[in-house]
């Protein structure tokens, strides 16, 4: 066995440029299924940076797609998302926008697609708002070809009333009016 | 002992009863049922739990955000629910809880099966009031003017289908029971049987099946339909066929055994 010591070094040497062959063959590949190239070339930027609102609120925002590699990107898959920032809000995506998905069509080379989002806040607490872009194509699983935009800080504050919805004079009322109405019949029954 | 042949009993029925009698029968029995405190105190409950469902539907924060069309659906449901429910146990207390006055009623020149009319429709006078009451309040929670009236009109054809078939179904179980205890009993536990498959989730064949022969499944379903996910009543036709066959059924039943009616409980021959 010791008399092959001596290729220790020259094993070692050949993994290790083995290693930096395929280091150096992975953008190729990745470019070749639009992965890395994705990454870089597509950026997402949105209308608003922070926002205060009530529950029950809605607001909209614009989101802008800009594709500032030299080809055309592949037909795109832009996400609305949220995060709860103090943990303690929960949140069900989609009691708090009505469409959160939306196709967006191939983007030449140097141009931008703008989407509208709608947003209705329906718990209390500091959220962050983000859209996130992704090429619709059965290549989701290489590794950095997401398109995160900046996040939007959303501060929402409960929203207390009294009459929500207008629904109040309704239920106040009918039991109001049945309790007379009953107490009326009730006199007249016993006059006769 | 005096005994009528078959034409002679015909005779006397046609010459002494009076065609009007279960109009008579009615009248005594929705005083008994309005002017009392029976069905005030139901009607005005009912309203406080459509006021606190409503107000907790427009408030509540994990409500909130349930589609108007839930919440709708939902009060209709409750509404038609309750409606049945009260008929059938007003109808079931009909005739076994007045065993001891039924004496001096049968005695009357009112034919058996006008008495048991005369109460029945007293019985389900509940509905309609219960449906009136509920009408306000599916207006303050309406998405849209064409979805309030078609919400209302299917919950009350569906609601008035359901209210005679049960209150049928009372009649002849308080005809045949010599106990007010076992009709209510009986009544009520052959309403929870047909009730409980509406809040299991039912799938495959054999849930369809349930769904569609079950005429309070079907009754609900069909609501569903209409309200949350907007179909034509044309679409959902076929969900109403049991609830129309157990009305028609009931009646045809209850108006055979009532015409039986005896002071003691059984069938008369």
């Amino acid at each position: 066995m010791r008399r092959h010591l001596w290729l220790s070094p020259l094993l070692t040497a050949a993994l290790i440029a083995l290693l930096l062959a395929a280091r150096a063959a992975t953008p190729a590949f990745a470019q070749e299924r639009g992965g890395q190239a994705f990454a870089s070339d597509v950026t997402v930027s949105v209308s608003l940076s922070e926002v205060s609102a009530l529950t029950g609120d809605t607001f909209t925002f614009t989101s802008e797609i800009t594709n500032s590699g030299s080809e055309v990107t592949p037909p795109l898959i832009a996400n609305l998302d949220f995060v709860a920032l103090d943990q303690s809000t929960y949140i069900d995506p989609e009691d708090w926008s009505p469409q959160r998905t939306l196709v967006v069509d191939p983007i030449a080379a140097g141009s931008s697609a703008t989407q509208s989002w709608t947003v209705k806040p329906v718990l209390k607490g500091d959220v962050a708002v983000y859209v996130v872009v992704l090429p619709n194509s059965p290549d989701l699983t290489t590794a950095g070809s997401l398109a995160a935009s900046a996040a939007i800080h959303l501060h929402v504050e409960e929203h207390r009333t009294l009459n929500p919805g207008g629904v109040l004079p309704v239920v106040l009322a009918v039991p109001g009016v049945l309790a007379l109405a009953f107490a009326g019949l009730r006199v007249a029954g016993k006059r006769r | 002992m005096t005994s009528l042949t078959r034409s002679d009993s015909s005779l006397r029925s046609a010459a002494t009863t009076p065609a009007n009698g279960w109009l008579v029968v009615a009248q005594q029995e929705l005083r008994d049922i309005w002017l009392s405190w029976r069905g005030p105190v139901i009607v005005f409950m009912f309203s406080l739990l459509l006021s606190l469902l409503t107000y907790l539907a427009a408030t509540n924060k994990e409500l909130n955000i349930i589609d108007q069309k839930d919440t709708i659906n939902l009060v209709l449901q409750i509404t038609l629910g309750i409606g049945v429910a009260v008929s059938l146990l007003f109808s079931a207390d009909a005739v076994s809880g007045e065993r001891e006055t039924l004496e001096t009623l049968l005695l009357t020149p009112v034919s058996r099966r006008q008495i048991a009319m005369g109460k029945l429709l007293a019985a389900v006078s509940v509905w309609p009031v219960l449906m009136l009451v509920a009408v306000p309040y599916v207006w303050a929670l309406r998405a849209g003017p064409g979805l309030f009236a078609n919400a209302v009109v299917a919950a009350f054809v569906v609601g008035s289908l359901l209210t005679a078939a049960f209150a049928c179904l009372g009649m002849i179980v308080s005809t045949v029971s010599n106990s007010n205890r076992l009709s209510l009993a009986v009544s009520f536990f052959v309403f929870v049987v047909l009730l409980a498959p509406t809040r299991v989730p039912l799938s495959g064949w054999f849930g369809d099946l349930i769904v569609r022969v079950n005429p309070v499944t079907a009754g609900s379903r069909f609501l569903d339909k209409i309200i949350v996910s907007e179909h034509t009543w044309g679409q959902e036709a076929t969900l109403l066929v049991a609830p129309i066959l157990a009305a028609v059924i009931a009646a045809a039943a209850a108006a055979v055994l009532t015409g039986r009616l005896r002071l003691q409980g059984g069938m008369g021959g």
